[in-house]
């Protein structure tokens, strides 16, 4: 089973300072959502460069916080757009809708636990 | 504590269209006792940029909107006041045949993502090391 949200691997990678790991991940989920429905308008548009570019970048960005199954879901898609897979897009975008949900709740237990 | 950099005000461009590695170097490159760091979100921006400022190093991804990383290089090792500059690749894609490709273009170094903000600095250091001091 993939972690949903590795904060030691996140911390790590950041460069060391748990405070630069909460304020990178904060940021980072308050954008999923908006980064999501991009993706959404981009399948739409069926603009599969853009869409396979913003999977790209979104997989890097997760690993980077240690969010490894919203990354290799990030992974997919990007896969499926550069082989312009159409089919599946709109499926693997609502996975990472899921994802990025369940991540959000991690993230914020997370940052709750590191306030108290 | 020992200085752990080298090479003091030392200058960055790092051309990246998602600001998050922005971020995330920029903070650890300044706190390392880095300079000037500069960002570029697309490749016209980085020429633009590389035309009028000077830089230490250049770290750049390759997947970028409208011009990629690969003419990026090309652009830069074909400019002869900007051929020796060093130039280090990193991408969320660890493939064996894009770091030949970037290695022929002239890149001088390749980092998959995630990177961590401490090997990029040592990664820096060995290739200004190498190069010997900078002449400006």
């Amino acid at each position: 089973m993939q972690p949903v949200l590795d904060t030691e691997l996140g911390i790590q990678k950041v460069g060391g300072d748990p405070k630069d790991y909460r304020e990178l991940l904060a940021d980072f989920i308050q954008e999923l959502p908006e980064k999501i429905q991009r993706m959404y308008g981009l399948c739409e548009a069926h603009d599969l460069e853009k869409l396979s570019r913003a999977a790209h970048n979104l997989k890097g960005v997760a690993a980077t916080l240690g969010a490894i199954h919203l990354s290799n879901l990030a992974h997919q898609l990007d896969e499926q757009g550069s082989a312009e897979d159409a089919d599946g897009l709109r499926e693997t975008i609502q996975d990472l809708e899921m994802a990025a949900h369940v991540l959000s709740d991690h993230a914020n237990r997370f940052l709750n636990d590191q306030e108290n | 504590m020992a200085d752990k950099n080298p090479s003091p005000g030392l200058s960055m461009l790092l051309i990246d269209d998602e600001p998050f590695y922005y971020n995330v170097l920029k903070k650890s490159l300044t706190a390392a006792g880095y300079g000037f760091i500069d960002v570029a979100s697309t490749g016209e921006i980085a020429l633009e940029k590389v035309h009028a400022n000077h830089y230490d190093v250049i770290v750049t991804d390759l997947r970028l909107p409208e011009m990629d990383g690969f003419e990026i290089i090309k652009r830069l090792r074909q400019d002869p006041k900007l051929g020796h500059t060093p130039v280090i690749v990193i991408t969320a894609k660890n493939d064996p045949s894009e770091k030949q490709k970037v290695f022929a273009l002239g890149a001088d170094d390749y980092l998959a993502k995630p990177i961590q903000p401490q090997e990029l600095i040592a990664r820096i250091d060995v290739l200004l090391r190498r190069r010997g001091p900078t002449t400006r």
